[in-house]
């Protein structure tokens, strides 16, 4: 069967800035209850789509390079930023958007 | 019920072999398929006919959720999988040598829902959009693999 719904309630991970040029650089904030694994989460999907990476606590860079992507949890919200160089202005964004729906949509699963 | 057709073709500059092994890991198409949200429940876990998993899909504005399932994996010519839930739709990508690159064709074939096409209008206006997402589906792709 088919399920239709308006509003997802993965939409609790917003996209608040974007500035692209030679690089494109996003800031994102997520509403949580529970800050989730976010380097599982970044680290799987970069994983996932070949982009080799090096996870840290609070943070991972992309190799060769190619970017990091970091995170500061706050009581109820996660500000999370982007960076991404090196690849076409179209890659970037393409890699950034698998990025968010990653962080909307794990954050359902975790819960 | 009517049924539809979008297809698109683009040449990609890497091996037939690596187009193949990155469109058959379903839970990667979130990255090249414009609206599709997650794929999840992935069983099992090797892409492999009768392999099944779960999308959710953003159909402009609305949120589609259903089945799919792998209905060909012939490395690396053809993956080809079908929608078994909801709007039956089959999805077959079909790729040949072209040189040392891959020649790339996306053929959706679909049934077109009559609630659907009365929200837009017309027939010939959600044919247009699928269409539209084909082409972009390629071109991603191709973005994905060569830069």
């Amino acid at each position: 069967m088919i399920r239709l719904r308006f509003f997802h309630p993965g939409r609790r991970v917003w996209r608040v800035s974007r500035r692209s040029g030679g690089a494109l650089e996003e800031t994102w904030v997520a509403f949580r209850r529970v800050p989730p694994h976010w380097e599982r989460i970044f680290s799987s999907t970069l994983d996932l789509i070949w982009l080799s990476n090096t996870p840290q606590p609070g943070h991972i860079q992309l190799n060769h390079e190619r970017g990091l992507i970091t995170w500061h949890e706050r009581r109820w919200v996660t500000r999370i930023t982007i960076r991404l160089q090196g690849f076409s202005a179209a890659k970037q964004s393409l890699v950034a958007t698998t990025l968010l729906k990653a962080a909307r949509f794990h954050l359902l699963e975790e819960e | 019920m009517p049924t539809g057709k979008a297809t698109h073709s683009a040449t990609i500059s890497v091996p037939p072999q690596k187009v193949f092994d990155f469109i058959a890991e379903a839970p990667r198409a979130t990255s090249f398929i414009p609206g599709l949200s997650r794929i999840h429940n992935v069983q099992p876990a090797t892409a492999q006919p009768g392999q099944t998993w779960e999308y959710e899909f953003d159909w402009f504005g609305l949120v589609v959720s259903g089945k799919s399932k792998c209905t060909r994996s012939e490395s690396p010519k053809l993956f080809e999988f079908q929608t078994i839930t909801g709007n039956p739709s089959t999805w077959t990508y079909k790729i040949e040598p072209s040189g040392a690159n891959a020649q790339v064709t996306l053929d959706v074939q679909y049934e077109i829902p009559g609630n659907a096409v009365a929200r837009f209008a017309s027939q010939p206006v959600f044919e247009k959009m699928n269409q539209d997402r084909a082409l972009e589906i390629i071109s991603n792709l191709k973005t994905m693999l060569e830069s």
